[in-house]
């Protein structure tokens, strides 16, 4: 079963947060919102970052009850916090 | 209502496979925004179609007909190596997704392997229709054929083995003859929720020659580390960040070998968002639709031993270092006047600038002295969605940095290229 959309919205905007210059709000208004550089900008200076991304997906999915098996090329692969939430659902199962 | 004026418009959305086209139904303005790309997580790799209708630029709830729904408003096509005429190919509906107010999915499945010498589109039959809220007549989103390459399946493929490398290479011109600037990573890690992990460094800063040498830093770097790494405080909030606390050994040089320190210490990698930075953020580009980074701090106490010293340096053998990285945004959306070439050279007419500040400072303990270079960087560079654009640097980088230890103080115009 594919996990629900407020719920990635949650899981991706709590990983991301701590890194990032902007206080992200898990709404659709927010899922519009542009982390492409800012992703490639932190895997420059710290890449290990984008593994603790993976991480905190991985463990905000495995709280709520899901296998997640979401990888860092996938999350810099994302253009806004839409496709990291899209990311999040493709890759978790029940 | 009319919605015979329809023009259509492709964008490269995502890099590394996946690409996007939008429609606007310029009267109304409804855009619609497509992405067709390859979803690799879980397997099996499928081809997936992401359907999204923005009225004024928001969002916009779209109510489907049946006619959206049936897997025979779909059509995957391939050229392969075999055949090179457009041909369709057999696919299973894994997923059509319509509970979305805002965005639809659907998710295809091809019968054979997604193969990365071959190239593939999707489709909608013209008879799929769909309404917007709020507007009478139902639309056909002409979202034909966008393609996938067989090119971006490779490199996608060539970017999971490289992804740990986020290399740069600089040419910087100013006082003496040109400097460059390099850097080059490699992570080392079991697998990618262990929060344990390692990393090989080298980076440098040097001149294209030796006699200009005091002109730059001049400072070659090779470094191993390994770390623990976790977030701290509530990631709701506006004051949060993310830690890494580990182990370093490294080898720092001079360009000519004169001076080499060997050292090994201890390091706090610490990123701390907080209302300063997030509120400077948007100062300058007030409605930037961008996350940006929180400043990196980069703690460190380091043990030095001299493996060769010239005579007139005389630097202690313990160290404390503190660094310091954070970008802004100047501006975005600066459009390029048409003739200079933009289009050709960076396929868009569109740049942006941003400031970027780089200090590091090294106390050094035995002789109690205290020492900080900077770099503080305009970068202009062209808007592209993967962020890999060359850039057009001023930088002003003044300070003495180890292991020479001699001053200076440059302007430098410069061109970067990440890749």
């Amino acid at each position: 079963m594919r996990m629900d959309r407020q719920q990635a919205r949650q899981i991706a905007c709590d990983a991301l947060n701590p890194h990032i210059n902007k206080v992200l709000q898990p709404t659709a208004a927010d899922e519009q919102v542009d982390v492409s550089k800012t992703l490639k900008e932190i895997e420059k200076k710290n890449p290990a970052e984008i593994d603790d991304i993976v991480r905190e997906i991985v463990k905000g999915s495995n709280a709520a009850g899901y296998a997640t098996s979401i990888d860092p090329p996938a999350i810099l692969r994302c253009q806004t916090v839409g496709d990291l939430v899209d990311e999040i659902r493709n890759s978790s199962s029940k | 209502m009319k919605l015979r004026r329809i023009r259509y418009f492709g964008i490269a959305v995502l890099a590394l496979g996946f690409a996007g086209v939008t429609s606007l139904h310029a009267e109304n303005e409804v855009e619609f925004r497509a992405v067709t790309g390859i979803v690799r997580t879980p397997p099996p790799p499928r081809i997936e179609f992401r359907l999204q209708a923005l009225k004024k630029g928001k969002p916009s709830e779209i109510v489907w007909d049946a006619t959206a729904r049936s897997k025979d408003s779909y059509h995957i096509w391939a050229k392969t190596k075999d055949n090179q005429n457009w041909h369709e190919i057999p696919f299973e509906v894994l997923q059509i997704n319509l509970d979305e107010a805002s965005v639809a999915y659907v998710e295809l499945v091809t019968t054979a392997k997604i193969e990365s010498d071959s190239s593939y589109k999707v489709t909608i039959d013209p008879n799929a229709k769909l309404r917007i809220v709020g507007m009478a007549e139902p639309i056909t989103p002409k979202i034909d054929g966008y393609p996938i390459k067989g090119e971006d399946i490779k490199r996608d493929e060539a970017y999971l083995e490289l992804r740990n490398l986020s290399p740069k290479i600089e040419i910087l011109g100013g006082n003496g003859a040109g400097n460059g600037s390099f850097l080059f990573r490699f992570g080392l890690r079991n697998n990618e929720t262990d929060p344990f992990a390692g990393e090989l460094l080298a980076k440098g800063d040097f001149n294209f020659t030796s006699k200009d040498r005091d002109e730059y830093f001049d400072n070659l770097t090779g470094q191993v580390r390994g770390y623990y790494s976790s977030d701290w405080g509530d990631p709701r909030s506006s004051f949060c960040g993310y830690l890494q606390a580990g182990l370093h050994a490294k080898v720092e040089t001079d360009q000519v070998f004169d001076n080499i320190d060997g050292s090994v210490g201890v390091n706090i990698h610490l990123r701390v968002k907080n209302p300063v930075t997030t509120a400077l953020h948007s100062l300058l580009v007030p409605k930037i639709n961008e996350t940006g980074t929180a400043p990196l701090f980069v703690f460190g106490y380091e043990a030095v031993s001299h493996i060769e010293q010239d005579g007139t340096k005389n630097t202690g053998s313990q160290r404390l270092t503190a660094d310091f990285y954070w970008s802004m945004p100047v501006a975005r959306n600066i459009k390029v006047p048409s003739g200079w070439g933009t289009e050709v050279l960076f396929d868009t007419k569109m740049f942006e600038i941003d400031f970027l500040v780089d200090v590091q400072t090294v106390y050094d303990l035995d002789k109690s002295k205290f020492t900080n270079n900077s770099k503080l960087v305009l970068d202009f560079h062209a808007h592209s969605p993967d962020d890999k654009s060359p850039s057009f640097t001023l930088t002003y980088a003044r300070g003495k940095a180890s292991p020479t230890f001699e001053h200076f103080d440059a302007f430098l115009a410069g061109f970067k290229v990440p890749f």
